[in-house]
């Protein structure tokens, strides 16, 4: 393959940038999701430190997650790819004993983006499953998932939520952006038994990755 | 309120740890900007919106954007961008000589890649705008997006000899809406027979846009800058529950249908007709 010299030039940070460049926004804590070009200017320096060839994008390749364990919990459970339904939703494994891992999204050995592992957290053949727990998960609790290659990528709890379906924010739960990070997902809260036969909220674990 | 954070962070507070990235997704309201430096020999300086966002010691080979990471440049200021006119001034950083001065307009809803390339055959340097498609055809495909930002002649793209895309020629782009797949060894060439860009074998994930954009000549070496837009097929949603035995609204446990389906689970599984799981932590 040929390679241009150029592209062995090196690139480097300030530390100021090192925060700009994270996804720890320098306009503080609170939510930016609109905005103009920020009111505090944003400048970045990139000089003089080594970089690596872009072009290993093209062969980058992950690996399916095969096993997801939260001890806390009791959950051990075998993970299993899948996509996207004909109606659009999320695929999902028949079992609530199986999660389904979003195939179309990042894995936990991509450079960025949510691993998202999700399961029923009932079905009437099978009763309750595992993910029933996830409501009870607390900051701080350790998830382990296991890849098909064996190799073990650990998360920490970082936020637990319950929110009401018609609000779940699809673009953060799935995004490709950030940090590589975790987010487990079930269903729960109140049960429309009159209307769709389904749960009205999603439960919502996020961990961020720790090795 | 029935939303609620039951531990740690909401949503809100996620950025802290660098969790909530702004999704890659442009929105309704805004735009983002992806930068290529493609022009082989030049450290620049790039100043947007009159020192609004300005990226200076940029050398040849960088792409910079919103939601990127290494071995690319992450400049989340570059995306979520109200749309309008963004006047974008790009100087030598060796002399301070202005190589380009123009205004960018950006359209809500729209993803955009601003390249810095020579042009062919003078070599001048020019700036390209794309627009980065976002969908795909089929979920489970990917795009590949070439863009011809180098000092060559036409060219076409190929996999072991058949043709992909083209001929493009200096500042086209073709976009290759296909299967997530492993493409062997890919190129870009005047024939099928002349490699002038050599790729290797692309891996091209679902739902990733992977975009090329060609480099060279650099003393006599062509090459490709490359970045990836990931997250292109979203679901609607996460359905993950269907019996209602784990219900915590208002009728639980005492309403009629609660009771109601309680009592037939009851009715199935002592008639042998359904086999209960008893307990949540069952491995398999």
């Amino acid at each position: 393959m040929s390679r241009s010299k150029g592209l062995a030039r090196t690139i480097g940070f300030t530390m100021a940038s090192l925060l700009l460049l994270s996804g720890c926004s320098a306009l503080g804590s609170s939510e930016v999701r609109e905005r103009g070009v920020s009111a505090r200017d944003t400048k970045i320096v990139l000089s003089n430190v080594e970089t690596v060839s872009t072009l290993e994008l093209l062969q980058q390749k992950t690996t399916p997650p095969a096993r997801v364990r939260m001890p806390d919990l009791g959950i051990d459970m075998r993970v299993e790819a899948h996509g996207i339904e004909s109606d659009g939703y999320m695929s999902l494994p028949e079992s609530p004993f199986v999660a389904g891992w979003y195939a179309y999204g990042s894995a936990p050995d991509s450079r960025t983006g949510a691993t998202v592992i999700a399961a029923h957290v009932d079905s009437l053949p099978e009763g309750i499953g595992p993910f029933a727990g996830l409501r009870e998960s607390r900051e701080g609790m350790t998830i382990t998932v296991t890849d098909d290659a064996g190799e073990v990528h650990d998360y920490r709890v970082v936020s637990v939520e319950r929110i009401d379906k018609d609000e779940v924010p699809l673009d953060r739960v799935f995004t490709a952006t950030g940090d590589p990070h975790l987010v487990l997902v079930t269903c729960g809260g109140e049960y429309d038994w009159r209307g769709a036969g389904q749960y009205l909220d999603n439960y919502i674990v996020t961990a961020e990755k720790v090795a | 309120m029935r939303n609620r954070i039951l531990a740690g962070l909401g949503a809100a507070t996620l950025a802290t740890v660098g969790l909530a990235a702004p999704a890659n997704a442009v929105t309704d309201e805004t735009a983002d900007v992806y930068i290529v430096h493609a022009f082989p020999g030049a450290t620049v300086d790039i100043n947007i919106a009159s020192g609004a966002i300005t990226l200076d010691d940029v050398g040849p080979g960088v792409a910079a954007g919103p939601g990127l990471a290494s071995p690319n440049v992450g400049v989340d200021a570059l995306g979520g961008l109200a749309p309008g006119d963004y006047n974008v001034v790009i100087t030598n950083t060796a002399d301070d000589s202005e190589l380009f001065n123009d205004d960018l307009s950006l359209e809500a809803g729209v993803s955009y890649t601003v390249v810095a390339h020579p042009t062919e055959p003078a070599g001048d340097f020019t700036v390209s705008v794309f627009e980065n498609q976002l969908t795909t055809s089929e979920v489970g495909n990917g795009l590949i997006t070439v863009r011809h930002t180098a000092n060559v002649g036409a060219v076409s793209v190929f996999s072991d000899g058949t043709e992909l895309a083209g001929p493009l020629s200096n500042g086209d782009e073709g976009v290759l809406d296909v299967a997530a797949a492993t493409y062997p060894n890919v190129y870009a060439g005047p024939d099928a027979d002349t490699p002038a860009i050599e790729l290797g074998d692309v891996t091209l994930p679902a739902g990733t846009n992977i975009l090329v954009h060609a480099f060279g000549p650099d003393g006599e070496d062509f090459s490709a800058v490359v970045f990836t837009i990931g997250g292109l097929t979203t679901p609607d949603g996460v359905p993950a529950g269907s019996a209602g035995l784990v219900d915590e609204g208002a009728g639980a446990g005492f309403g009629w249908a609660a009771g109601g389906a309680a009592l037939l689970l009851m009715v199935l599984v002592a008639a042998g007709i359904l086999v209960r799981r008893q307990t949540v932590s069952a491995q398999r």
